[in-house]
């Protein structure tokens, strides 16, 4: 595994209305308290139902039809006709845990951010792809053993992991779902009394740790779980590859410097990409490099 | 095959997809919201309940 610094990048214009629009969608999913929250937005981000919100990303909703034997037929369109057009877009613009990755990422700018190799983020993703087969593997194992009337066995053999594998482990439902709901549910000061300490959950201690690890691999790697763990990113990163919304170069004005890969958060190595279009897993449709280029060679390409 | 060529196969996937889902009325904001009446218990995996 091999790494260097990676330049520090500034808060361009572009990432600031990048950060709102981040903030609207994050409001636009949690306003079911007030009534007026989306349930029809299914969407390909790592958001998954909270107390506040009416709806969940395409994966957690994937899941959870899946293991009640229903064909997720919302999802998987959801994916393939967002992924088909924008790419990897809603990671940048509308993920709540992209926005909860890049606020960690500007808290702490202070310290020195690391990027991995060409080699190293390529072979990191696999992790996620690991994730990914197994949920989904797990998940219609589940769905056909309940549509196979086999339902009660299943949900004891598998427990927490029936409805969805992945939640259990996921520390974007541990900030948006588990932190809420122990303050919600006021059991808080119950789970650090130090006399409980000891009948805590295993499993709460499991997805804390996770949860804590993420955040020491976000601060040091920018948007580290989304390039190589997040299952969305995993799936929308396939279909963004042939994306027909994505940047591209200038050829006649690109003067390989290489500015817009210092910038770009996903370490997407963009000079290595034809110059018509940028076409990787990692690739986000942020457009940090538009801005960052002196020469004006960066593009938003359509087709 | 081009990259255009497979993202307009996927686009097409996914609308057929779609409109599967809508006339098997599993479209319906109310399937959704019945889905999603209650947080999964993976979700609250570990917490005790009060």
């Amino acid at each position: 595994m091999a790494w260097h610094k990676k330049p520090k990048t500034n808060l361009t214009k572009l990432r600031i209305v990048r950060m709102i629009v981040q903030i609207i969608m994050f409001f636009l999913l949690n306003l079911v308290f007030f009534e007026i929250g989306a349930n029809w937005l299914v969407l390909p981000i790592n958001m998954p139902q909270t107390i506040f919100s009416s709806s969940e990303g395409s994966f957690f909703l994937l899941q959870r039809m899946l293991s009640r034997a229903i064909i997720p037929l919302i999802p998987l369109a959801s994916f393939l006709i967002i992924g088909g057009i924008f790419g990897r877009l809603f990671c940048a613009w509308g993920c709540p845990f992209g926005l909860f990755q890049d606020i960690i990422g500007l808290i702490t700018s202070w310290v020195k951010k690391y990027e991995p190799t060409h080699s190293t983020n390529n072979s990191m993703r696999q992790i996620g792809e690991l994730i990914t087969g197994g949920t989904l593997l797990i998940s219609t194992f589940i769905g056909i053993s309940v549509g196979l009337g086999n339902q009660a066995d299943v949900e004891a053999a598998f427990g927490s992991f029936f409805e969805q594998p992945w939640a259990v482990l996921s520390p974007a439902v541990f900030l948006f779902t588990a932190i809420p709901v122990i303050v919600y549910w006021g059991v808080l000061g119950e789970l650090f009394r130090i006399e409980n300490l000891g009948s805590i959950d295993i499993l709460l201690w499991i997805r804390l740790a996770i949860f804590i690890g993420a955040i020491i691999m976000i601060i040091y790697i920018p948007r580290g779980w989304c390039r190589w763990i997040c299952p969305v990113g995993i799936i929308m990163g396939r279909l963004g590859e042939h994306s027909l919304i994505g940047v591209g170069r200038n050829i006649t004005k690109c003067n390989h410097c290489g500015i817009c890969e210092d910038v770009c958060p996903m370490g997407v190595q963009i000079l290595s990409h034809p110059a018509e279009r940028v076409r990787s897993v990692h690739c986000t449709n942020c457009l940090d490099c538009i801005p960052a280029c002196d020469e004006d060679a960066m593009e938003l390409k359509i087709l | 095959m081009k990259s255009q060529a497979k993202a307009v196969i996927a686009i097409s996937v996914g609308i057929i997809l779609l409109a599967i889902a809508i006339s098997t009325n599993q479209f319906l904001p109310d399937l959704i919201q019945e889905l999603l009446a209650e947080l999964t218990r993976s979700a609250t995996a570990g917490i005790p309940t009060p």
